[in-house]
């Protein structure tokens, strides 16, 4: 389908053989694609639909924390029989609350926001026909796919879903008998996991193959885009710090199911001293926040990348300081890997590496300031366009502020002791790696919403949708700070039990409704979303006037991205506002040359291909990268051998 | 028209969800009630009116948004029309955006009072005073780098800012950065690792001081305390040896165990002044001892010995006073979930004079009860 526009503007032969037309039937045009872009659409989706109901549940939760006595029919319609009389059953909370987090953790900040923005933006920006493994690539999303499966499946299990935290500490995950939650529906749970790291680490291996291998001519390191350096690094994180987590959920199996005893010692539970001896769950906490630190880089970082880009596209400014920028993602990746131990200062481990890792978590209030500050110099003596996808950004900034700066207390072990496992980790964690990512991600789908459908989304929905959310998000977690210095313990199903808990009522009640609201406000960005992908006003190339290579390429998807040849590329990312250049933005596969030629690429029905395909000038840079690869699509099942003159 | 379908679809949906969620109730209550009930499944009506309201709400909220749509359309009238879309949205980033930054200072100003009162313990005093300092640094940062991003947005909005400036970067500026966040960085973590190390960890004691080894076993859902007896130190423990009376699986067979003492009601005594050990375990599954007042906080695991040092400064009554709080009690909570009712693990802990509390442990009864003097006892009220 893409030889006859190739062919069009072609002053080039063109002997790829990949660009051959070939039909593709609905499965492997939708459900087995191999194209990185339908699988950044499928990533998104799946993501997304994971990630309203994980917030949902919060609704569900919050109307307990709210009315701990009030009865609900509805949720008794919805939940059977774990709402007897409309009241929710205490182990169905710690249900939800799990749910809750392994969904918008895992499903949605890191398979939902890595997974699509690493598929659309790697190989688009870094021009590249299509990921290393596109076979590899689909099944990362498969194994996302199935993971999620599974892990829905457990709502409809007897004991119902897991219900040990997200972090599912054992012995009460591995003990059936501690908890209902902990029976199949904990062995789903695991199996979910491992199905989903399965996809993490496949996309991840690919997500570092395509930026090593497939950058373009003239795309070196330091002229990448910031998302994509920060892609790159998650993917590094990833591939470094899942697999000892998958260690740690199998013997998590292994002591639920088989009766080892890694993380299993000396209890005596439902009348009955167990077997096991010699394990420690501490051993369980170092290997579970192994994983679990990096991971909230993992979330974070790919959130931060996309910021630099929405707010240097829409300040109209490069962004402040990159190679600085560039380091805090390298300097955060390697911090991340020090501090794991401050989430167990309190877990009876030896002081001293209290001590060390105090100093360690401190660290990273360095390089996570430096772009704050990085991020505010950009908006200095910028046009800041305030349309929703820099809304989106900007409010990612502020909430990394308010969440960012208090990781002083939860860092320090000493403050740490008063302060763990209260809500004000919860306000913490909430604001600065939760919010602010949901933000950069619901920026990102406004952003790159015409990259992906080829329509944009409507401004005016996004405007509403970003104040109230906004507001809505502040109002709900920001509280949770004033209680987490009065000493509210988290997951608790009830703050009625504790006279330093129960004065908390009403700003319960407060927090409750906010977030109800929040929640059903996000009815509008689905509103949006879908309506704009069917109706949308269709958009054009360019529609942000952006330097990166991903608006070069047409709007109509093609399988290989580019029509003729991949773009080449002369300048970094982020030329805004340039002293000399007519407009306030010179693409990256501008050259001077083409400058001087007089080549309009700000104009609306300006096609990139008469740059991009034009014949190198003789004493330009010459290719020196590999030769480009050959995408071979899987074969269509129902697909007819084509016969030799149809091509 | 396909509003009129999407909501009879929507109802129908719902009707039968409801009929599906109560049916299992329905059931149970048929086999209570077997005899009575000739008719089929029982209807809850509620429970359908409410799924109804609850997806007709929804539908309306999207239909509504289609209908906007559709007078803007058709009419022409479009009230946004004429806003200026940047100069709009900076209006509200300032509104919204210091309106805000007002609403967190009054916020922490009411609730201030809500927060956990001054420790009452010496290491709680050195973490609050820490804290305090942490706070006196982050609060304003929070308010000072937001009235910064704000006011970048209020200068440089498109519209009041014409061009923007080709500026890569400023080497001063990153550096004022580096050093301004180094400083605090520095300061807190220096101070933290030593009121970590001294105060916390470091506690020896003094002079004079009175020392006391107690132990408190948290298991779903809830603590038990074990006193030392007169010999002022605790007995061995096994797991495998709890069961019957022994609900803590002391080893009897160590004379310092059998002295000890198991209070029955549900509270903690610890006597003011005295440098207290409490030893920290669980029978089950992960919980932990989280004392807010004291800042005391550490994991109970199962399998392995934890403790926490503390020097109770305040008795119970001081604090009452001090409050002005009649109600007023040290409270002791499960600070690690543990399970269905983890929110529930309450233990009350009493702080009062050396004279008191050793008149409170002396009503307290010795775990260790002789098997031959229980049998007697048994035969002679037979």
């Amino acid at each position: 389908m893409a030889t006859h526009q190739a062919t069009a503007v072609g002053t080039v032969p063109h002997t790829e053989v990949h660009h051959e037309h070939h039909h593709e039937s609905f499965w492997t045009k939708y459900i087995f694609s191999q194209d990185h872009k339908t699988i950044a659409k499928q990533f998104l989706l799946t993501g997304f639909t994971a990630g309203f109901i994980g917030i949902l549940l919060s609704g569900i939760f919050r109307l307990q924390l709210a009315f701990p006595d009030v009865s609900f029919p509805f949720l008794e319609t919805l939940l059977g029989k774990w709402a007897p009389e409309g009241r929710l059953d205490p182990n169905f909370y710690m249900a939800l609350v799990t749910m809750h987090g392994t969904i918008l953790v895992f499903w949605l900040l890191t398979g939902g926001l890595s997974g699509t923005f690493a598929n659309l933006l790697i190989p688009l920006q870094l021009g590249a026909r299509d990921m290393a493994s596109p076979f590899i690539n689909m099944l990362s999303f498969h194994f996302f796919f199935w993971g999620t499966v599974v892990l829905f499946a457990s709502f409809f299990v007897e004991t119902g879903p897991a219900g040990a935290g997200w972090t599912v500490y054992p012995p009460l995950s591995a003990l059936p008998q501690a908890m209902p939650g902990s029976g199949l529906g904990m062995i789903l749970w695991i199996i979910a996991l491992v199905l989903f790291v399965v996809g993490v680490l496949m996309g991840g291996l690919n997500y570092i193959t395509t930026v090593l291998n497939m950058r373009t001519q003239g795309m070196s390191p330091f002229r990448m885009p910031l998302a994509v350096w920060s892609l790159f690094t998650v993917a590094v994180l990833g591939l470094l710090s899942f697999p000892p987590a998958v260690a740690a959920f199998i013997l998590l199996l292994f002591d639920h199911s088989l009766g080892t005893s890694f993380y299993l010692s000396d209890i005596y539970i439902a009348g009955q001293a167990l077997p096991q001896q010699g394990g420690n769950v501490l051993l369980y906490l170092h290997l579970f926040w192994f994983l679990g630190h990096p991971e909230v880089y993992i979330v974070l970082l790919p959130a931060l990348g996309i910021t630099s880009e929405l707010i240097s596209t829409h300040a109209r400014k490069p962004i402040f300081g990159y190679k600085v920028m560039v380091y805090s993602i390298l300097g955060i990746a390697f911090v991340s890997f020090i501090v794991w131990a401050h989430h167990m200062f309190v877990s009876g481990m030896n002081p001293l590496l209290g001590s060390i890792f105090t100093a360690t978590t401190l660290l990273v209030a360095i390089p996570s300031a430096m772009k704050i500050f990085n991020y505010i110099f950009t908006l200095w003596k910028g046009r800041v366009q305030l349309n929703t996808p820099m809304l989106f950004g900007i409010g990612t900034v502020s909430f990394f502020i308010s969440g960012g700066l208090t990781g002083f207390f939860l860092g320090v072990a000493p403050m740490d002791i008063p302060l763990h496992n209260t809500y004000f980790v919860v306000g913490h964690f909430h604001l600065v790696m939760g919010v602010s990512a949901v933000f950069a991600m619901f920026g990102g789908t406004y952003h790159w919403f015409p990259r992906l459908w080829g329509r944009m989304m409507n401004e005016r929905l996004g405007y509403i949708h970003f104040w109230l959310t906004f507001v809505g998000a502040n109002l709900v977690f920001f509280p949770m700070y004033y209680m987490g210095f009065g000493g509210v313990p988290r997951r608790y199903y009830a703050f009625t039990e504790f006279s330093f808990t129960n004065k908390w009522a009403d700003l319960n009640v407060f927090i409750t409704i906010a977030a109800l609201i929040t929640i059903f406000g996000q009815l509008i960005f689905i509103y949006n979303f879908f309506h704009s992908m069917f109706y949308g006003r269709p958009a054009p190339r360019n529609p942000w006037k952006a330097t990166t290579l991903e608006w070069s390429a047409p709007v109509k998807h093609l399988h290989g991205n580019w029509p003729g040849k991949l773009p080449v590329v002369h300048r970094w990312a982020y030329d805004y506002s340039k002293p000399g250049s007519p407009v306030d933005f010179i693409p990256q596969y501008i050259s001077d040359e083409d400058i001087a030629r007089g080549v309009r690429w700000w104009e609306e029905d300006f096609d990139p291909s008469t740059v991009i395909d034009r014949e190198e000038p003789s004493g330009g840079e010459k290719r020196v990268s590999a030769p480009e690869p050959v995408i071979t699509p899987l074969p269509s099942p129902h697909q007819k051998p084509e016969a030799p003159s149809s091509s | 028209m396909t509003c009129m379908v999407q909501l009879t679809v929507l109802g129908l949906m719902g009707t039968l969800w409801a009929q599906i969620g109560s049916a299992s109730k329905a059931r149970a209550a048929e086999l209570a009630l077997q005899e009575a009930r000739s008719a089929a499944l029982s209807i809850d009506w509620d429970n359908i009116l409410w799924t109804l309201v609850w997806l007709e709400t929804l539908g309306i909220v999207l239909l509504s948004f289609r209908l906007i749509q559709l007078v803007v359309r058709y009419t022409g009238y479009d009230p946004f029309a004429a806003w200026d879309r940047d100069k709009a949205n900076m209006r509200l980033w300032m509104g919204v955006g210091l309106g805000g930054l007002a609403l967190a200072v009054w916020g922490a100003i009411k609730y201030a009072p809500f927060a956990l009162p001054e420790a009452a313990s010496i290491h709680g005093k050195y973490i609050d005073s820490l804290k305090d300092f942490t706070l006196s640094f982050t609060f304003p940062a929070f308010i000072l780098v937001h009235l910064l991003l704000f006011y970048m947005i209020w200068r440089y909005y498109n519209g009041k800012s014409r061009a923007a400036v080709y500026e890569l970067t400023n080497h001063t500026l990153e550096r004022g950065v580096l050093i301004a966040i180094s400083i605090p960085v520095v300061v807190i973590a220096g101070w933290g690792i030593y009121v970590w190390s001294l105060p916390v960890h470091g506690q020896t004691p003094q002079e004079n001081q009175r020392t006391l080894e107690i132990e408190v076993v948290a298991e779903q859902f809830q603590w038990r305390v074990r006193y030392p007896g007169a010999d002022n130190k605790l007995g061995r423990y096994h797991y495998k040896l709890i069961g019957g009376e022994n609900v803590l699986g002391l080893d009897f067979t160590d004379p310092k165990a059998q002295d000890d003492l198991l209070p029955t009601a549900k509270e903690i005594h610890l006597p003011v002044g005295a440098l207290v050990t409490i030893h920290v375990r669980s029978k089950d599954v992960l919980h932990s001892l989280y004392l807010p007042h004291f800042r005391s906080h550490v994991y109970a695991v199962p399998g392995q010995k934890n403790q926490v040092m503390l020097v109770p400064t305040v008795t119970t009554k001081e604090m009452r006073r001090k409050l002005q709080d009649p109600e007023f009690d040290y409270e002791l909570a499960c600070n690690q979930l543990c399970g269905g009712a983890h929110y529930n693990m309450r233990m009350k802990v009493v702080v009062e004079s050396w004279e008191e509390y050793t008149q409170w442990l002396s009503r307290q009864k010795p775990a260790y009860a002789p098997p031959q003097s229980l049998a007697v006892n048994q035969k002679l009220k037979s």
